[in-house]
């Protein structure tokens, strides 16, 4: 006998990132959920991002990787606070849920927060898949990776609002062709915008930066 | 339980044959043991926005065909649903649906 069920898999990530979304609405708080492969520069992208959106844009920071606390470390001297989850001596999980967003939301007090952003756990793929509350999501690219890395991950590069290109410093060192990365990447998400930069030299942030404040300012206008 | 049938769209991030390996190990010595697996793999269809052109996406390619527009709308591909479960049959019970 056959009973008909319908039902997502994700149905239980999915009613929790409702919740979320709708707490950070009531308390007019813009969520960045920020992803990328490891090693792509997302943390010191955010690092130098925060600082320029402090102190005006009051920013609080959750941060997921499978081990050590280091990014948190690092992201913390901006003054920005900061929350570490996932993080256990020897493992943890491969991407952030939406229940552990909420759990890691309470750390903070959200009448205080205009901006906050979610470090994902660095990885392309699971990522992708679970909503976990956020306004929008960002995907950070470096040139010492593949030009085809959009092709080879297209639902991270589909579901993203923005796609970041980062450093740009190295490309005189690298035999790197940006123009086919770029093309990927909107070949995947026709219309996405696309920020190359170098987050070390700052090269290229001002366009980034006013993409940001708009979509934040957008979302806190009374 | 003799089966569960999954709808699991392309695009989504489950590969099907590791899903069945898993399942198997899974449901193993459990109240399921025994249980199949049937797996609908959903392709990935799209709408444009612009010219109203229906079609299969099956490469990295997500403009539409007929018109090159980006402004498409993915209509399936990214499911990842259970559809509905197979129950020994009894004649006490009654055929029913559950819809969640």
């Amino acid at each position: 006998m056959e009973i008909k069920i319908v039902r997502k898999v994700l149905d239980v990530n999915n009613t929790i990132a409702a919740q979320n979304r709708k707490l950070f609405t009531d308390e007019k708080v813009f969520v960045l959920n920020v992803m990328s492969s490891p090693g792509s520069g997302k943390t010191t992208m955010l690092g130098k991002t925060i600082s320029r959106l402090m102190p005006d844009i009051r920013t609080a920071v959750i941060v997921g990787d499978i081990s050590t606390t280091n990014d948190a470390d690092r992201l913390a001297k901006t003054g920005a606070p900061v929350v570490q989850v996932n993080t256990d001596a020897f493992g943890g999980d491969c991407h952030l849920a939406a229940h552990v967003i909420a759990k890691a939301a309470e750390n903070f007090t959200l009448a205080d927060v205009d901006l906050l952003i979610v470090e994902n756990v660095g990885n392309l793929v699971c990522p992708a898949e679970f909503d976990i509350g956020e306004d929008a999501k960002v995907v950070v690219l470096s040139v010492t990776e593949g030009e085809d890395k959009p092709l080879k991950y297209p639902l991270m590069f589909r579901v993203c609002n923005a796609a970041i290109l980062n450093k740009i410093d190295l490309l005189p060192h690298l035999e790197y062709n940006k123009d086919e990365a770029v093309r990927n990447i909107v070949q995947i998400h026709p219309g996405i915008p696309v920020f190359e930069i170098s987050a070390r030299t700052e090269d290229g942030m001002e366009s980034w930066m006013i993409w940001l404040k708009e979509k934040v300012e957008e979302k806190l206008k009374p | 339980m003799q089966g569960v049938y999954l709808k699991i769209g392309k695009l989504s991030s489950v590969v099907p044959d590791s899903l069945r390996f898993c399942f198997d190990i899974v449901s193993k010595d459990s109240a399921i043991a025994g249980a199949k697996l049937y797996i609908e793999e959903i392709p990935v269809t799209a709408l444009c926005k612009s010219c109203d052109n229906h079609w299969t996406i099956t490469g990295p390619a997500f403009s539409c065909p007929r018109c090159s527009s980006g402004k498409i709308e993915l209509i399936s591909g990214q499911e990842l649903n259970i559809s509905s479960i197979e129950i020994e049959d009894d004649s006490n019970c009654e055929q029913s649906s559950v819809n969640s």
